[in-house]
């Protein structure tokens, strides 16, 4: 009683314009998807790699993120760690990934693929 | 410090090998081409032919490239590549109409690899696999080092 109640200031995850698309073409192929899901696990050579899934319901826990109608879910384990983060489709011929430009890291591996915080 | 002294050795190993193999494969060259031409190949996989083919605007082939980097030393790269930049020094490998070009010193480490085109939802792109010559490699499952 009479804790103050923290209220987000600003969204945990940011979408850019192609990743809204994305997920939004994504989330239309698949009608009983709710979602996608952000998180991290514990690979590669430097701790921690993003892990990205289709979500059918909001975990306990989750963050969510609503943008443009696209509900992305930040995992509870990873908030910490992509707060502020955004979220980026890119395309090129060769190769299609979402990118993830994260504020918090330190160090990423030499590959790219891991990163820590 | 130690990571950099490590990158400067893995370099200058991999300038060793890249200056001694164009040598060592004329030397074998003339003994045993026909044994090395059975041998030294790519295989090359549905995913990876189904999206050469979607992707093949203009007759451009796919060019892949080993160069030193990553976790563990080498790294495979990814290019598009036009049919008249074809050299001497490159091979090419076929597979339903689409080709995949590898140079001679790259394909010195990546002989019987796969290439494949990977698809998972937060990536899609053209990797290597089952490289017959290298150690598990990083685990990030982008570079890999060479059993020496």
């Amino acid at each position: 009683q009479g804790r103050k109640r923290l209220i987000p200031q600003r969204a945990a995850l940011v979408l850019s314009k192609s990743a809204v698309e994305k997920i939004q073409g994504l989330l239309q192929e698949k009608p009983e998807v709710v979602g996608l899901r952000v998180g991290v696990k514990t690979r590669g050579c430097n701790g921690l790699t993003y892990t990205l899934d289709y979500a059918t319901e909001k975990g306990k826990f989750d963050e969510e993120v609503v943008q443009d109608g696209v509900r992305v879910f930040v995992d509870s384990k990873a908030q910490l760690t992509l707060l502020g983060t955004e979220m980026d489709y890119v395309q090129s011929t060769l190769s299609s990934e979402f990118v993830f430009n994260n504020p918090n890291i330190k160090g990423v591996c030499g590959c790219g693929e891991s990163f820590n915080v | 410090t130690r990571l950099a002294v490590g990158s400067v050795l893995r370099g200058y190993r991999l300038h060793q090998i890249c200056w001694s193999s164009p040598l060592a494969k004329q030397f074998s060259a003339s003994t045993s081409t026909e044994a090395e031409a059975t041998e030294d190949t790519i295989n090359i996989t549905d995913s990876c032919v189904k999206q050469l083919s979607r992707i093949n605007e203009g007759d451009k082939h796919l060019r892949v490239l080993v160069e030193g980097g990553g976790c563990s030393g080498f790294q495979c790269k990814f290019q598009l590549d036009s049919q008249q930049n074809i050299t001497e020094e490159d091979r090419v490998f076929e597979r339903d109409g689409v080709k995949v070009i590898v140079d001679e010193v790259s394909l010195g480490y990546i002989k019987g690899a796969t290439v494949d085109f990977h698809q998972e939802l937060i990536r899609s792109a053209f990797r290597i696999t089952n490289i017959p010559m290298s150690e598990n490699g990083c685990s990030c499952g982008v570079s890999f080092s060479l059993k020496l």
